[in-house]
């Protein structure tokens, strides 16, 4: 059973950045090794979250539709203007809202990651790459459901472009991808202060306002363009909701730049996340 | 020479006592990892204590080695350094072969799921893939002894039941070391009873164990050898008899911080002192005070004050054993004689004849009481029963002697014929 001429396991006091390529490798084969954790630690989110709910995943954009439904009333009404728009206001104000709310989803769930799993980080060896990968699939089943809704309202109120709507496929996890890289640098901050996760709490509503999801906001040098100019999440709603609806690209260069920065984050924070958890496994 | 499979060198961990402070140096820690430059030495910032302190053990496949000590004395977090889970802030510990953490069980436990459901999650939780999960399933079912309720959630299950569940996934993961966190005593006692049977089969097949426990009896069974930590510091390594003789005499010596008893192994709790004052006790044995040879006589005699009348006074007395387990209890509960208020000096004799406990050492705790209300639990005085004590195991040794017969002789026919 035993093994002794085996290579040690060496725990020290050294930093693992001395190391990187190390860790670069040891975060490679936690990923591979931490693969079949990561299905079940999904699976078990998913049936905990529908077995305490009646209407299950339906709650995930109740929300941002009844909001979207508000706005098209208020549209209705003269209320909000709506210059400037490739489609209907209907399709406009869906997508904006579902889009954002991808959006806010994946940046509100993964920032608590590290407590929600303390249970485990402080009694077993788990993987950190496995606990990001089961939030990473979580974010994207969840994301998912919104799929066949802005399908249905694209093609009900006639802006649908099915070529387009195939790359608006390809391209919908870059959304997720966005919330969720920012979420993982910032969640061993938060297991640390909770700070963190209500500055993000905060956040909600603001976003609401300055994203192009029920008003149209040009690149111009208003104040609101000039901000929707470098708003990662206005680039990737604008050219996700263009694209789907009318097959057009809106900035595809922006997006490109939006996507590689979202992936080089998430590997930045992915490595921050591998680095923190044994340090704060004795704090959590 | 054998290589050893756990070596830890130096061992130190500090941690801060306020919230605090705790979180500020948690913030530093986290961003002198990333820059790389960790503390090189282990020296206390303000506020911190060590719970490690230059701790140097290790131990050699296959063998049981126990972690003793007082709550806070740095056991968990010496097992949490050498499973890998924290770091340690100076010294270093290298690990030898699979290890498997038992620090709590059910790791990964969600109470809406059913047991089955998860079986595969605290399975994987623990390293195992799908296939393997698959092979051992039936075994762990089987072992746990639930079937009945393995498709209920587990939040309909007690915690002995989900005890039970979670220890049966990780005894049957066969690591080559185990190490264990006050996690044996699960369920019920025929249980606890075949978890204790399990890990000794594991150890014949060469599993290596490293224990935290404060139930001495047990760590007397299994391990070879045990640490005694004070304070984060070792404090006495070596054969686990004379490690936990040292240790329970230690506890049972060890002075009260507080006004009051506080031997609390023999459930002495704080009573009311105002109404019994100058007590005294006297342990007669043959052949002397507080000495009785195996199934010998010895008398224990009590007087006390009684500074108030008590209506319905109760004298007794408690023996125990040094690991705080409760051998036999006599009192006057329903004895006439003491009824109706009764204030002044009380002397209580007990007479005992072929005193059937087996040889050791015990402590033997006085109680005067008025009906159900303590007014005085303490320990008065020691108890030795002389003997050789490896003839039996128990809280008796009971009268009487074996007979033996050879009921039919199978000797070889070579044999009987040269007979």
């Amino acid at each position: 059973m035993n093994s002794p001429a085996q290579p040690a396991d060496v725990h020290t006091t050294d930093a693992k950045t001395l190391s990187l390529r190390a860790t670069l490798r040891e975060m490679a084969a936690g990923a591979v090794r931490g693969r079949y954790l990561a299905w079940r630690l999904f699976r078990r989110e998913n049936k905990s979250e529908v077995s305490s709910s009646f209407f299950g995943y339906l709650w995930y954009f109740a929300d941002p539709l009844i909001l979207a439904l508000v706005f098209v009333l208020l549209r209705r009404g003269g209320v909000i203007e709506a210059e400037g728009m490739q489609m209907p206001y209907g399709v406009y104000v869906v997508f904006g809202m579902l889009l954002l709310q991808v959006f806010l989803d994946s940046l509100a769930r993964p920032v608590g990651l590290i407590e929600r799993h303390s249970h485990l980080v402080t009694q077993v060896k788990v993987p950190p790459e496995s606990l990001l990968m089961a939030q990473l699939l979580h974010q994207l089943f969840m994301a998912s459901f919104t799929i066949p809704i802005l399908l249905f309202v694209a093609v009900v109120l006639d802006a649908f472009s099915p070529v387009g709507f195939l790359i608006f496929l390809l391209l919908f996890p870059v959304m997720v991808l966005l919330g969720f890289s920012i979420s993982v640098l910032l969640a061993p901050l938060n297991a640390i202060y909770n700070d963190v996760q209500n500055v993000i709490r905060s956040l909600n509503r603001p976003l609401l306002f300055l994203c192009p999801t029920f008003y149209y906001a040009g690149r111009d040098d208003s104040v609101l363009g000039v901000i929707n100019q470098y708003n990662p999440i206005a680039i990737v709603m604008d050219n996700l909701r263009l694209i789907a609806t009318s097959g057009q690209w809106h900035s595809p260069v922006s997006l490109l730049l939006v996507a590689v920065g979202a992936a080089v984050v998430l590997a930045g924070g992915a490595l921050f996340f591998h680095l923190a958890i044994p340090i704060l496994a004795e704090r959590v | 020479m054998t290589q050893p499979i756990i070596v830890a060198e130096n061992l130190t961990k500090k941690y801060a006592r306020s919230q605090h402070k705790h979180k500020r140096y948690a913030l530093r820690d986290l961003f002198a990892e990333i820059r790389g430059r960790r503390p090189e030495d282990a020296e206390l910032r303000p506020d911190e204590f060590y719970a490690v302190d230059d701790l140097s053990f290790s131990v050699a496949p296959g063998e049981a080695v126990a972690l003793i000590g007082r709550n806070g004395c740095g056991k968990s977090t010496t097992l949490r350094m050498v499973a890998g889970l924290i770091k340690p802030d100076r010294g270093r510990v290298a690990v030898r072969g699979r290890i498997q953490a038992l620090i709590a069980l059910g790791a990964g436990f969600n109470d809406r799921l059913t047991g089955r459901d998860n079986i595969f999650n605290n399975a994987a939780v623990l390293g195992l893939g799908r296939r393997q999960t698959d092979a051992i399933v039936g075994e762990v079912i089987d072992f746990a002894e639930l079937d009945e309720f393995l498709d209920s959630p587990v939040g309909t299950y007690s915690s002995g039941m989900k005890a039970r569940l979670g220890f049966s996934v990780a005894v049957h993961l066969k690591p080559d070391i185990l190490v264990v966190d006050e996690v044996l005593s699960v369920g019920d006692l025929a249980f606890a009873n075949k978890c204790q049977l399990k890990m000794q089969q594991m150890r014949q097949r060469g599993m290596t164990l490293l224990l935290v426990s404060h139930a001495t009896a047990m760590i007397r069974r299994i391990c070879d050898r045990a640490i005694w930590l004070d304070r984060g510091k070792p404090r006495m390594a070596g054969n686990t008899e004379a490690v936990v003789d040292a240790y329970v005499e230690h506890m049972s010596d060890e002075k009260p911080k507080r006004k009051g008893p506080v031997h609390s192994r023999f459930e002495v709790q704080n009573h009311e002192t105002s109404q019994v004052d100058r007590i005294d006790a006297w342990i007669a044995g043959e052949p002397g005070q507080g000495v009785v040879n195996p199934l010998g006589s010895f008398s224990i005699q009590f007087a006390f004050d009684l500074l108030k009348p008590v209506q319905n006074l109760m004298i007794g007395f408690v023996i125990y054993t040094g690991d705080g387990g409760r051998v036999c209890m006599q009192t006057t509960r329903g004895d006439d004689r003491l009824k109706g208020a009764i204030c002044g000096r009380v002397s209580a004799t007990f007479d005992c004849v072929n005193l059937p406990m087996p040889p050791g050492h015990y402590h033997v705790i006085m109680i005067v009481a008025n009906g159900g209300a303590n007014l005085f639990r303490d320990k008065v005085g020691e108890l030795r029963v002389r003997g050789e004590p490896d003839k039996g195991l128990g809280y008796l040794q009971m009268p009487g002697a074996w007979r033996f017969e050879l009921v039919e002789d199978h000797k070889p026919a070579a044999e009987a014929q040269r007979v």
